[in-house]
């Protein structure tokens, strides 16, 4: 995808790897889902989107540099982009242009990264679950977030999930919507420990990248109401602060 | 990879190559006066010895610049403790050990405006001895400058704090001079578009002070060609003198800088009404 700048959908669903012998349907073509799933993950952290005007796809400078570091990427060096990428994630909003995020009430102002960061901070730099869906999950605004905070530290001290209330999302595959999430919030595994290889069952902040995510959840913005999803994105990909190519 | 005509490359193959022989041992320092691209060569070349923009980190040192900011530091935590926080140049060399197959690069602008001794402590000799341990002041952590971290500087020779640069700093630099270059003026010029028959008399204010002033040219030149990097047709050159050269030549209450009466008759767009004559073309 990050290589398919000025390409149609068409285009990038034709370059995308298709096993044809796994079809379900003996000649059946790629299902144009797969574009627009994979556009939909890229765009929530920044990397790229669709051009409205002239519909073809576009790479943020965000993107560009995550296609240079991937074949370098490892995790000795990984907190050289992390440290933009966490930039860049801190200003995402809940409620935004994009089809996903239209139906937030007005008065939602969620940063669900820099959120998700700062209760890990707060908490002893991990969380779980069901922590994420009893109470982070339920925030609509800082305040919100701060009595999260407070009600999974004392959750802990009382040993009793159930203090927290409800689980926001209740449905069988819960557990693959927090995870989902938590990729992006780690920037594909990188900044965070994903719970499934912890020790503690939690996802985790790793002591090296904390003060990246500090920095990074630290920075107050403000929540915008943007045009359209191209508007959105840039917006994001620029907050990375990352040097213009000078070579 | 970008193409910045033959002299300006010249300029940055200069740089790379200064990082790639003495970048393990010494700081790279970039010297000139003002607006001589000191800060524009120091980018690009930057990245084009660490091969990726993203492996540059970027610094500007200013007198409340400290030790603190750049090695380490204290810092008080949430709940009141105090911990250890590693400052810029610790930050990056952590990472460029790590890494060390690639090139990282911390480019330090405006060199000599913070304390130097004071904000480098112990990295004056380390940055030279990089096989030898130091440890932190306060997290007492060994460490060594990585030998694939290379340190790039810009500064002004004639500032008054670069004066006072001590024999041992000097000794770890590589000064690279930057004097004003009427190839790279042209180049700059042409490139945005200035006909030639106005950017060759424009040229005449280096050449004029270089003629007046031989010895001094290079580190008294009240600016560099860099100053004309706005410039894209004639009209924009009466506003240039009125709102930054001519305030650069004559500041109040000081002498006129020595090179002014020269470089003012060298310059007749302060009339904004002045155009270059076209030159003539033969035949007609």
């Amino acid at each position: 995808m990050l290589a398919s700048a000025g390409d149609t959908a068409e285009e990038v669903l034709a370059k995308l790897h298709y096993d044809h012998a796994r079809a379900a349907v003996p000649g059946e073509q790629p299902n144009p889902k797969r574009y627009r799933d994979l556009r939909q993950l890229y765009r929530t952290i920044g990397l790229l989107y669709e051009d409205p005007v002239i519909g073809r796809l576009a790479v943020t400078d965000l993107g560009n540099a995550v296609a240079r570091w991937r074949p370098l990427l490892k995790p000795q060096n990984s907190l050289v982009l992390g440290r933009h990428a966490a930039q860049a994630l801190a200003a995402c909003q809940l409620r935004t242009p994009m089809r996903e995020g239209r139906n937030y009430d007005e008065d939602v102002r969620v940063f669900p990264f820099a959120f998700i960061w700062r209760a890990m901070l707060a908490l002893d730099f991990r969380i779980s679950s069901d922590e994420l869906n009893r109470a982070i999950l339920k925030t609509r605004n800082q305040r919100d977030l701060d009595r999260a905070i407070s009600a999974i530290r004392e959750a802990r001290e009382a040993e009793d999930i159930s203090l927290l209330g409800d689980e926001t999302v209740s449905e069988a595959a819960k557990n693959d919507r927090i995870l989902v999430w938590m990729s992006w919030a780690s920037f594909g595994w990188t900044l965070i420990t994903d719970k499934r290889t912890s020790a503690s069952g939690h996802y985790e902040i790793p002591p090296r990248n904390r003060r990246v995510l500090r920095d990074a959840a630290s920075i107050v913005h403000r929540h915008w109401d943007f045009a359209n999803e191209a508007d959105y994105v840039r917006y994001i990909s620029a907050n990375a602060g990352l040097p213009k190519d000078l070579r | 990879m970008s193409n910045y005509g033959p002299a300006t490359e010249d300029q940055i193959a200069n740089v790379v190559r200064a990082c790639e022989n003495y970048g393990e041992t010494s700081i790279i320092a970039l010297a000139g006066v003002p607006a001589t691209g000191k800060s524009f060569i120091a980018a690009i070349a930057a990245q084009r010895h660490a091969a990726e923009p993203t492996r540059v980190r970027e610094v500007q040192f200013h007198p409340s610049f400290s030790y603190e900011e750049f090695v380490e530091g204290l810092r008080i935590e949430a709940g009141g403790a105090v911990s250890a926080a590693s400052g810029v140049f610790m930050e990056w060399n952590e990472l460029a050990t790590e890494d060390g197959e690639l090139r990282y690069v911390l480019l330090v602008e405006e060199l000599t405006r913070a304390n130097l001794s004071s904000v480098l402590g112990e990295l004056l000799t380390y940055v030279e001895h990089r096989d030898r341990q130091f440890y932190t002041m306060f997290s007492r952590r060994a460490v060594r400058v990585a030998p694939n971290l290379t340190i790039l500087a810009t500064f002004n020779p004639v500032d008054r704090s670069a004066i006072d640069i001590d024999d041992a700093l000097l000794r770890r630099l590589r000064i690279i001079d930057f004097p004003p270059d009427i190839a790279q003026l042209m180049e700059m010029l042409s490139a945005n578009g200035l006909p030639e028959h106005v950017a060759e008399p424009l040229s005449r204010v280096f050449a004029n002070c270089r003629e007046a002033f031989p010895d001094d040219f290079e580190t008294l030149m009240p600016f560099g060609h860099g100053v004309f990097a706005e410039v894209s047709n004639e009209e924009d050159l009466a506003p240039l003198w009125h709102q930054r050269l001519r305030r650069m030549l004559y500041r109040p209450l000081l002498d006129p800088h020595p090179f002014s009466e020269v470089i003012a008759a060298a310059y007749p767009w302060k009339d904004a009404s002045y155009r270059t004559p076209q030159p003539e073309v033969v035949g007609q």
